[in-house]
């Protein structure tokens, strides 16, 4: 076909108009619901694909979308490396998601934003505060609830049961019987211990129940508390511990080392308790847990869910129903079956329960008993990922120099100090 | 004799006689680079603006609309130009851009004047050569993460089975090692680029200088001093600007493999950024660290590239 130079513009000008046309009524057409009253609700997670816990989380959404036949609550895996910082690009553009699931180590950044939406009001007519547990209070920002815990637990040890009978250790009830097992256990290419040897969340994990669960903690309101005699020695502690580990892993390579059978012992959360499965066959039968050696049991918040404050009122509405149809007791059951750790509902794992499972009422029991171990300094958990970053670097200066102890912490005050002004 | 004035009269008349005519027929090639220019605008100033904007807004929103409510300062300037941790950081980009790019050079190099000879399966060497380069930044990282794992990692397997070491070092967990281990990759990845360039331009030598010289009596040193080395350096020159600029802002190797730990041992500026960004929630610091790296990487350009350019092209 030919065209001369004034149809050839004509013809352009019409495509022109038709493609913005059409995009400006595809941009017209977004809304909370569809013309049949159907709604969708974004839920990304990292705990798709996670042993148990997926299950419950799809069984959960079954179930909600069965008493709720319009809504569709979509379900997207996104891998928890990249997690929070997807979940921030989709805050700071604008398009966050309308159930928020957050690992609770960035609760405190999310919430200073003002992303997480106040639950006061919704929490207000149910029994949901009144049988939670008391780890929830890390939930509450500015005096307000802006989320709902999932899960809080305290960590156990974990422990090979046949490298301490060769080996001739009685399992370590103490933190001087811990380094001193690890010790003796760390020989023909078996490390006595696992921790967590890389910058790596689990480092700050695992030095935070040391020092929580040696009497100390990171702060007391407004004092910083690193240079604490009674935390450097935790520290001091840790440090030890670590040279009987293996070095330059993360927490997930730990973990697979202790189920292959080359670490005898390690200190974890009690979802790690799933990996069991996979673990050599010669090793399963011999995979013990015990209370953790501490002066007192580290509690600690996993992870929660909020509302969003973009959401629309009607997405936010339709997102709390769903929140909320997770605390029943029913579905707090099936959590703590399904995963295998503690339901944050009181009451929700029965002793019908632990007579199955047994390792559950050991989780329940430390989790129940625990004391709170996240800082307790506002300032501190606003700017959390800043400061988890500085104690993690200061336990990898640690694990690899010959720096003091105290220098270190020292020096890991200032930085914090900086970081929080 | 033909009438040229008259011709050239004609020609004239074909052109547009009114000023608004004249105006149309100059603003028509613009009219039709308008879209592409709008879009280019669209895709690239707006960007860089908003990043001017926010590094010059005091606050922590991490809203885009809400950035605009900010008040105006030049508090991250000063912050990040008073933090010694924007020049420790600055000292592991310059570490990493310098040896990195210098031995990709020298790979490169050696590669590209092995592969300029005749020797059997060639043309196959010199596909697979590329392949590094063609690896996404992400895979490199896990490959190597694997090889140099320090417990269960080849190079430590090696390295004990030759007696070298007892345990190896633990190359991404020791901050005396981490930026060696990062370098490793980049130079792997790197190198493969020095190679195709130079390749070109060594083909560019014709033979019978090379065999002129060899008449004459030079040497292998001689020949590469005075024949191929005059040759490629203007290629050499513009593959190191290019590699240098590329290397400087490297993210997708590094962050894979460290983060930018441990202890901040691999910390680049690239990094940090997207620390300050996304981790700390510093999107004002993050940006004027943005700002800066893009000036200091045209001031470094603008000072080298004409003694450069006089020296080698």
């Amino acid at each position: 076909m030919n065209l001369d130079r004034r149809q050839f513009l004509h013809r352009a000008g019409l495509g022109t108009l038709a493609v913005a046309g059409a995009g400006a009524l595809g941009a017209c057409g977004g809304g909370d619901t569809s013309s049949d009253g159907t709604m969708t609700l974004d839920f990304p997670t990292w705990q798709g694909d996670e042993a148990g816990v997926k299950t419950w989380w799809r069984q959960a959404i079954a179930s909600f979308q069965q008493t709720h036949p319009k809504v569709t609550i979509k379900l997207q895996q996104v891998p928890f490396a990249t997690y929070t910082d997807t979940l921030t690009s989709r805050f700071s553009a604008g398009k966050a998601p309308d159930i928020v699931h957050l690992p609770t180590t960035t609760f405190g950044s999310f919430a200073a934003q003002g992303w997480l939406a106040n639950l006061d009001d919704r929490l207000k007519g149910t029994d949901i505060l009144g049988n939670w547990t008391k780890v929830q209070k890390t939930m509450m920002w500015d005096g307000h609830n802006v989320g709902l815990l999932v899960l809080g637990y305290a960590p156990v040890l974990y422990y090979n049961e046949k490298l301490l009978k060769d080996a001739g250790v009685a399992v370590p009830t103490t933190f001087p019987e811990l380094i001193a097992a690890a010790a003796k256990l760390t020989s023909g290419g078996v490390y006595g211990y696992g921790a967590t040897t890389t910058s790596h969340p689990g480092t700050y994990s695992e030095a935070t129940w040391m020092v929580y669960g040696a009497g100390g903690g990171w702060s007391a309101g407004e004092k910083l508390r690193f240079t604490d005699p009674a935390v450097v020695k935790a520290m001091d502690d840790y440090r030890t511990l670590a040279r009987y580990s293996p070095k330059g892993v993360p927490s997930e390579q730990k973990r697979t080392l202790f189920f292959d059978g080359k670490i005898a012992m390690m200190i974890e959360g009690p979802f790690v308790y799933a990996g069991l499965d996979k673990a050599a066959a010669s090793v399963k039968s011999h995979v013990k847990l015990a209370k953790a050696p501490f002066v007192q049991q580290p509690g600690y918040p996993s992870n929660s869910i909020h509302v969003s404050t973009q959401a629309s009122k009607k997405k936010a509405d339709m997102a709390w129903e769903f929140i909320k149809s997770l605390t029943t007791p029913q579905t707090q059951a099936s959590y703590a079956q399904l995963y295998g750790v503690p339901s944050p509902r009181r009451g929700a794992v029965t002793q019908a329960m632990i007579d199955k499972r047994p390792e559950l009422g050991l989780f329940q029991s430390v989790t129940d008993s625990a004391v709170d171990a996240t800082p307790d300094n506002k300032d501190i958990v606003t700017n959390f990922s800043e400061v988890q970053k500085l104690i993690m670097d200061a336990c990898v200066r640690l694990q690899t120099s010959s720096t003091p102890t105290a220098t270190v912490m020292a020096d890991l005050q200032n930085k914090v100090n900086g970081a929080i002004k | 004799m033909t009438d040229l004035t008259a011709a050239g009269r004609g020609v004239r008349r074909r052109g547009p006689r009114t000023r608004w005519g004249r105006l149309r027929e100059r603003g028509y090639p613009y009219a039709l680079l308008s879209p592409p220019a709008l879009l280019v605008l669209g895709l690239i100033a707006y960007p860089v603006v908003l990043v001017v904007e926010m590094s010059l807004r005091d606050g922590r929103a991490m809203n885009i609309s809400a950035i605009g409510q900010e008040p105006w300062s030049i508090s991250n300037y000063v912050d990040v130009l008073t933090d010694g941790d924007t020049y420790h950081s600055l000292w592991i980009t310059a570490l990493y851009t310098v040896i990195s790019t210098f031995l990709s050079l020298l790979i490169g190099l050696g590669t590209a004047l092995l592969l300029s000879r005749d020797m059997p399966a060639r043309r196959l060497l010199r596909t697979l050569i590329l392949v590094p380069w063609a690896v996404p930044g992400v895979v490199a990282s896990v490959v190597f993460l694997f090889m140099l794992d320090g417990s269960y990692g080849v190079v430590n397997w090696i390295l004990r089975s030759v007696g070298l070491t007892e345990h190896g070092p633990q190359w991404y967990f020791d901050p005396s090692t981490a930026l060696a281990a990062v370098i490793a990759p980049t130079v792997w990845k790197g190198f493969p680029f020095f190679t195709l360039i130079l390749l070109a331009a060594l083909q560019a030598i014709p033979d019978e200088l090379y065999e002129a010289a060899r008449v004459d009596g030079a040497s292998a040193a001689a020949r590469f001093r005075y024949i191929t080395w005059p040759a490629i350096r203007g290629t050499t020159v513009l593959g190191i600007i290019l590699t240098g600029l590329w290397t400087f802002h490297t993210f997708d190797l590094i962050y894979p493999l460290t983060g930018g730990g441990p202890d901040g041992a691999t910390e680049t500026w690239a990094i940090r950024i997207y620390t300050e960004a996304f981790s700390f929630f510093h999107p004002g610091s993050a940006s004027a660290l943005g700002i800066l790296s893009v000036v200091l990487a045209l001031v470094v350009v603008a000072s080298v590239f004409p003694i450069m350019r006089k020296q080698f092209f």
